[in-house]
């Protein structure tokens, strides 16, 4: 109000620190009064949030210096770490460049391997075929030499298909006869040799069959003496078993017998003690039926008891 | 039949003749206590003859005494009406009272009766006053008979035989 305003200034007056001037205080009063205005709280709570805020501010910067100092040792950290990581990326460009040699040499290879698998696969188709030539060869070969050895084995030998040239040229020149004829001459002349060669084979095998007769008779003669000398054995093990297994028979029937005799014992002893036991019952049933008939003798003379009293007193 | 079979056979057989011999024990011992009773009852007979002969004989001379002495009379139906009343009162019973009273008075009469009594034992057995005596015949007072008695049938129960009557007598005497 401004009838107050003397009132007012004399009181600013009165309470104003004699260090700090008054424009100074006015000056401080406006921006107070500007600061609360401007955010709407008293200065209290601005106060207040100030002293929250110091507090926040501390303890934000005590956590700075532990991650200042976290940052330097990291820092100091990643110096060798970087080294080593440019060591790594030289070594790493050093061995692409090696795999890139390696892989050249590779596919350079794998084309020489393609070329040599193709000249493999023709040389493979020429030996198959002078496989076939060969086999091919080797069996007329064979067929040629079989030839010479049935040859061989009937006992023609150059010298003599040569000299059975002759004979069939001379006969021929001789007899004037045609060189096929002569040969079927030849041939049934042959024939007949085929009979007489027949009748010597089979007069040759009859004494190989003699001869093998009486080599199997001496063989078999020779099993027999040396079956009868198993017999003998055989005679001797059967006794020598005979009697082993009739003295296992004696001790098994001795011991079959012994087991009898004590079972036999043993049952008897149990149907004495059972007849002891049955003489027991026995005697204690003759001395009850004894009782009943105590019993019984004395019912009577108890009846005849009383009979007596009351006949002594009808007497009366 | 395995050896098993038979033993078991066996001991089956063993444990029947075993219960036998229990049972038959068992069954004789009952018998023999029933012997001794039997023979204690003897002399429980004779005892109940006795005192039955007693108390008619006591009942007799009772209603004589009674006969003589009317003022008795009175008073002794006066005590059994007084029992028939109570007795009717307590029980809402009239026939068990009527029964209580006539017992009532019949003991009452008996009482009139009473004396010392002695037994004669001989031909005839009887009870008698002790007035009635004669110098001839054998007697025992009553009160010695029955402690006899009842020594006779703690033997009878021992097992001893009384025999018939005669030997009761003999063995009193």
């Amino acid at each position: 109000m401004p009838e107050h305003l003397e009132a007012w200034s004399s009181l600013v007056k009165k309470l104003l620190p004699p260090d700090f001037p008054a424009e100074e205080f006015f000056e401080a009063a406006r921006r107070l009064h500007d600061l609360e205005t401007s955010h709407c709280k008293s200065f209290e709570t601005i106060t207040e949030e100030y002293e929250i805020h110091c507090q926040r501010i501390e303890k934000l910067k005590g956590e700075v210096d532990s991650l200042s100092k976290s940052k330097l040792q990291l820092s100091n950290e990643i110096k060798p770490l970087s080294s080593q990581l440019d060591t790594l990326k030289r070594e790493k460009e050093r061995l692409e460049n090696d795999v890139q040699i390696q892989t050249t040499k590779i596919q350079e290879l794998k084309s020489r391997l393609k070329e040599v698998e193709g000249e493999k696969s023709t040389l493979d188709r020429e030996t198959k075929n002078l496989r076939r030539r060969k086999v091919k060869l080797s069996s007329e070969v064979e067929g040629k030499d079989e030839t010479l050895r049935k040859l061989g084995e009937i006992g023609f030998s150059d010298e003599d298909l040569l000299r059975l040239k002759a004979f069939l040229e001379r006969m021929n020149k001789d007899e004037n006869i045609d060189l096929t004829k002569v040969k079927e001459k030849f041939f049934s002349a042959l024939g007949l040799y085929k009979d007489i060669n027949g009748l010597e084979r089979k007069k040759k095998a009859e004494t190989e069959g003699i001869r093998e007769l009486v080599t199997e008779k001496s063989i078999l003669s020779g099993e027999i003496k040396e079956l009868e000398k198993r017999k003998g054995t055989l005679l001797g093990e059967m006794d020598k078993t005979i009697i082993s297994i009739s003295q296992r028979l004696r001790t098994i029937g001795e011991e079959a017998t012994s087991q009898v005799q004590q079972q036999v014992s043993s049952i008897r002893e149990q149907f004495d003690s059972l007849l002891a036991d049955a003489v027991k019952a026995g005697q204690a049933i003759g001395e009850m039926q004894q009782m009943v008939k105590k019993g019984e003798d004395s019912e009577k003379s108890l009846k005849n008891f009383i009979r007596e009293i009351r006949g002594r007193s009808e007497a009366k | 039949m395995s050896q098993y079979t038979l033993n078991a056979i066996l001991e089956h057989l063993r444990q029947e003749l075993t219960l036998t011999e229990v049972k038959a024990r068992e069954i004789g011992s009952r018998f023999e206590v029933l012997c001794r009773e039997t023979e204690s009852i003897k002399v429980d007979a004779l005892q109940n003859y006795l005192e039955e002969q007693r108390k008619s004989v006591a009942r007799d001379r009772g209603i004589a005494s009674l006969i003589k002495d009317r003022k008795r009379v009175r008073d002794s139906v006066l005590v059994a009406a007084g029992s028939f009343i109570l007795g009717g009162l307590l029980t809402r019973d009239k026939f068990r009272a009527l029964t209580a009273g006539m017992s009532g008075f019949d003991g009452m009469v008996q009482g009139f009766g009473e004396s010392k009594w002695c037994v004669l034992l001989g031909k005839k057995i009887s009870v008698v006053q002790e007035e009635m005596i004669s110098p001839q015949v054998t007697w025992i007072t009553l009160t010695s008979f029955y402690r006899a008695m009842e020594e006779l049938k703690k033997r009878a129960l021992d097992g001893e035989k009384l025999g018939n009557l005669d030997d009761v007598i003999s063995k009193l005497m």
